[in-house]
């Protein structure tokens, strides 16, 4: 091999048949697809995230959630992630085309997250876990996201914003922690996040 | 450029560049007298043992592909929607009630109700010693479990102003059905009511569609409720 | 093709020694014209290794000690843990690589390096977009893409660095004076010429004008694992067959095996990306594809293997006085374990146990560090005294930080592929608790093996801190030696 010639053009087809395999391909080949309609509910799907998800979307990656949480959950048959209840069913391609990115994870550090919008769909349960997880979650080593609250002092009266909280995590007597927009679009964007409309592909 | 053999100054010792040179290990120095000029290499045959198992390699690689390849179809995700397997069907393994509660309790009320039952004060009120889950019958539980309850609510004792989630969507007859009857039944933490089929869950599920949409249920809602569901 | 390296019979013979002297004046001569690149780009990497190697322990230390720094949001978990990956893998592995492929590049082809000003505009550059690319993410600028976090307005000038050494490559690779192409140059080359490839379409295909849906995540694994298979691989690879033939004198053990291992690992390891992917959403034939090619890499991991083993086969007793040998003999053994090793996770049955959890980084560890680092290491050791004409100052130093660094990583790999796969199996078991106060859950009993691992960090530290003083030391002692030098000369004009 002390052909120069040659030994490029082997580098590059080997690399060029892999970017066609891997690449073009799917691209081609489920790089289009359309929402549908869902026969037993007539709405289509999927549908893109309101606004306020979106921005929720972006504080979720600059915090790396992905880097312990998953967005996919796998067949019945593979793993335990619908005995988990993390989904009723599998999650396919046409799930994800409205997002950028796509986020699928590959840690499970914590839960998957793909229907934690109908698995726990309340807002202050979030923001107590975002606050600090092991309020709702004795044993979690999830890092708490103080930093996206702001304590304050009360004013005339207590906001209706404000995260209530058990004593233990409680500010000291006459504040009160509210959280910040990035953590209420944060919170938006997972309630947003559900994967359940049952798809013919899934089955 | 001097050649690194044959500078007199090199010799240890003189030279304060390589002042304390260390014994008995090589590749340290700058003048390895002992560097070798460039590699080579030697000419062999290939053994026959390893061209068998490039063989073998590349048939099982063929039957892998064509075997798992789901056909190539782009909406085909189960790799074995083709070929044999196909026939084997993936029935899920019956668990008792009690053990099926067990798990959707975990994966899903724990997050609230904590696994000791006993929630958190002034937040998620208990289930342990409750007396909306202890109540003879399982009427207005199942309505909480399937669309939630929100407002005021005295649970032993002490009031609690929250919203729960509702399950009516993501958990099944059967999943909601024994998770009520690990609940209703948990010695440990002294609830001892009795245990709910999903027949029951089926038919107030069927009975509340309409209802489902206003949302979770008010305790003046569920307080007129008969305790027991009556016969239809 | 020669039969055999002449060194040893040149060495022993006479008559040889006046070409001998020359062909040595030649190296001198191309060792000499590499030095301030080097210097540049080393230096450069051995402080991304620290600042990398500080980032890893705060993200270690953070994952069972939620709480620790956690009111900042620079330093939160998720910001730091993407912060470690780019500085090691941008910053120190593929900076360090690049100068070793730069030496090996000179010395393979016998040329002096020639322009030597581009790549310092090219290390400048790099170090310049791999510092803003770290900052942005710890100010939460991440393009939520792992291993492209660097956001878009740092990535052009990579880019542009990037252009720079592979415009370089060629230069030098066109003028070479040595007709004879060695396996090393093969993989250097191959690596130059993939790495724009796959990073400027994974730029294009998901920052730039992203593609729809799990495409993106075709594209991101595609390219995620390429990073190690076609730049990293190829150029650890090319210097354990430099090095260890090198250090031995002898030839490597057979040709055939070298072309079997180069062709089969070109074809096979681009396709093995979705793998990382096993289970998701993506249509079954595409990760049975990746299934197969990975399985596939066991032709050029078990000649590979061979290949280096049976070279090394009966001068073992050489890793007791060259330091060198030993950094790559333990980067050549961790090659074909981790190869082998990933090879089994990629299988269906295995993935669905150990997919998700930290096995898959104990893997990825064993194959950047235990393999590719060290084979760096070994590098670095035997390039310095060549290029700054000085000799290492302290061999226990060097001591120090291969055992610290050699106990610290498998202190960290097998204890951690055990937890991960401990993990798996409570994960797939939906009786074990995700998280509980009391009883044992998945997340309860990682803890053990992962503050295992931080312990093992900070081994691995205190092993890169003896190579950084290593390193800065000869730096100093070349300098000095130019002063004494220059002094010298001045004093005998006088
Ligand atoms: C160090 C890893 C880690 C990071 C980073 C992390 N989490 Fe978690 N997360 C966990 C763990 C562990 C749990 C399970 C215990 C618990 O509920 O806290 C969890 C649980 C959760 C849950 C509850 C899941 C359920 O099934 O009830 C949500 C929601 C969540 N995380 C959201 C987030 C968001 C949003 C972020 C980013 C801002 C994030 N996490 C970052 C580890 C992490
Ligand atoms: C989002 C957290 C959350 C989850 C998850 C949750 N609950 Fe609740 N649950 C609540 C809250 C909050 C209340 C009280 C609502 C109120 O204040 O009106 C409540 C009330 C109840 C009550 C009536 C009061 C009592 O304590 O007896 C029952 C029964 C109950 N939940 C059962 C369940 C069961 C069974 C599950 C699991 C299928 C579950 N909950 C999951 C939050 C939750």
């Amino acid at each position: 091999m002390n052909y120069g010639p040659i030994l490029f053009l082997g580098i590059f087809l080997t690399v060029a048949s892999s970017w066609c395999g891997l690449v073009l391909i799917p691209h081609l080949q489920f790089g289009r697809q359309q929402p549908v309609k869902i026969e037993e509910t007539g709405e289509l799907y999927p549908q893109s995230r309101p606004g306020i998800a979106q921005q929720g979307m972006a504080v979720y990656q600059a915090n790396g959630c992905i880097y312990c949480h998953t967005q996919q959950v796998r067949a019945e048959h593979f793993g335990a992630d619908i005995a988990r209840n993390w989904g009723q069913r599998r999650t396919v391609a046409r799930d994800y085309i409205f997002d950028k990115p796509v986020m699928l994870g590959t840690m499970r550090t914590g839960p998957d997250l793909t229907n934690i919008g109908l698995r726990q769909n309340s807002v202050t349960w979030h923001l107590q876990h975002l606050y600090t997880p092991v309020i709702t979650s004795k044993g979690s080593i999830m890092p708490p996201f103080r930093f996206l609250f702001e304590q304050r002092k009360i004013g005339a009266k207590p906001s209706p914003d404000a995260v209530p909280l058990p004593k233990e995590y409680a500010p000291e007597p006459g504040y009160e922690i509210i959280p910040k927009a990035e953590a209420k679009a944060l919170v938006q964007y997972l309630l947003s996040l559900k994967a359940s409309a049952p798809l013919p592909e899934t089955r | 450029m001097n050649s690194p053999t044959s500078t007199p100054s090199s010799s240890p010792g003189n030279d304060p560049r390589s002042r304390g040179r260390p014994a008995g290990v090589k590749d340290l120095a700058a003048r390895d007298p002992l560097e070798h000029v460039e590699p080579g290499e030697s000419q062999r045959p290939i053994s026959l043992m390893l061209v068998i198992f490039l063989a073998t390699l590349f048939s099982w690689a063929g039957y892998y592909a064509h075997r798992y390849g789901g056909g190539y179809e782009p909406l085909i995700y189960n790799e074995n929607a083709y070929g044999l397997a196909a026939a084997k069907t993936n029935a899920a393994e019956k668990l008792d009630p009690y053990a099926l509660g067990q798990r959707v309790f975990g994966n899903t009320c724990a997050r609230c109700h904590q696994p000791d039952g006993l929630g958190l004060p002034g937040q998620y009120p208990p289930l342990a010693g409750s007396e909306w889950v202890l109540a003879p019958g399982p009427a207005r539980m199942i309505r909480i479990v399937l669309d939630a309850v929100q407002g005021p609510i005295p649970v032993k004792g002490a009031t609690f102003d929250n919203v729960m989630t509702p399950w009516r969507d993501t958990l099944n007859d059967e999943q909601i059905a024994a998770v009520i009857t690990f609940v209703r039944t948990q010695k440990e933490w002294g609830n001892t009511a009795s245990p709910v089929t999903p027949e029951e869950v089926a038919a107030i599920r069927a009975k509340t569609k309409a209802r489902s949409a206003a949302g979770p249920w008010t305790v003046a809602e569920l307080q007129a409720l008969p305790d027991q569901e009556p016969n239809p | 093709m020669n039969a055999a390296s002449p060194s040893i019979l040149a060495a022993l013979s006479p008559s040889d020694n006046e070409e001998l002297a020359q062909r040595r004046a030649v190296l001198a001569e191309i060792d000499a014209s590499c030095r301030g690149p080097l210097l540049f780009l080393f230096s450069g990497s051995i402080i991304w290794l620290l600042v990398g190697t500080v980032f890893a322990l705060l993200a270690s230390l953070k994952l069972h000690n939620p709480e620790y720094l956690a009111n900042y949001s620079w330093l939160t978990f998720g910001r730091v843990r993407p912060a470690h990956l780019n500085a090691v893998i941008y910053g120190f592995a593929s900076e360090a690589a690049i100068g070793v492929t730069l030496w090996l590049m000179c010395r393979l082809c016998r040329t002096p390096l020639l322009f030597g000003w581009i790549i310092n505009a090219a290390g400048v550059f790099w170090n310049l977009g791999v510092t803003i690319g770290v900052v942005a993410i710890l100010a939460g600028d991440s393009t939520g893409i792992e291993w492209l976090e660097i956001p878009p307005y740092a990535t052009p000038i990579l880019f542009v660095s990037y252009a720079l050494i592979a415009v370089w490559g060629v230069i030098t690779f066109r003028f070479r004076r040595e007709k004879h192409l060695y396996v090393s140059q093969w993989y250097l080359l191959a690596a130059l010429f993939w790495f724009p490839w796959i990073y400027s379409a994974a730029q294009i295909l998901l920052v730039l004008d992203p593609v729809r849906g799990t495409v993106q995540a075709a594209v991101n694994w595609w390219f995620a694992h390429n990073v190690l298979g076609l730049w990293f691989t190829p150029i650890g690879l090319a210097s354990i067959y430099y090095f260890i033939p090198k250090v031995l004198g002898k030839p490597v053990y057979n040709y055939s095996l070298s072309v079997l291992g180069f062709w089969s690992l070109a074809l096979f390891y681009n396709w093995n990306g979705m793998h990382h992917l096993v289970g998701g959403p993506m249509p079954a034939w595409l990760i049975t594809v990746s299934i197969v090619a990975s399985v596939m890499m066991t032709i050029p991991v078990i000649t590979v293997g061979i290949n280096h083993h049976l070279t090394m086969w009966g001068s073992f007793r050489e890793l007791k006085t060259s330091p060198v040998l030993r950094f790559m003999v333990f980067g050549g053994m961790s090659y074909t374990l981790t190869s082998l090793h990933g090879i089994a996770l990629a299988l269906r049955s295995v993935s669905e146990v150990t997919h998700f959890t930290h096995s898959t980084i104990a893997h990825s560890h064993q194959g950047m560090y235990a393999f590719f680092t060290m084979v760096m290491f070994g590098a670095i050791y035997y390039i310095m005294p060549r290029v700054l004409q000085v000799d290492w100052p302290s061999a226990r130093l060097i001591r120090v930080h291969f055992w610290a660094v050699a106990i610290g990583i498998l202190l960290y790999v097998f204890p951690l592929i055990v937890g991960g796969t401990l993990e798996g199996m409570a994960m797939t078991n939906p009786d074990v608790p995700f998280v509980d106060a009391v009883k044992p859950s998945v997340v309860s009993l990682t803890l053990p093996y992962l503050k295992t691992r931080s312990y093992s960090g900070m081994l691995i530290f205190l092993g890169h801190l003896a190579f950084a003083i290593s390193f800065g030391w000869i730096v100093l002692r070349w300098a000095q030696a130019g002063r004494l030098a220059r002094l010298k000369t001045s004093l005998a004009r006088v």
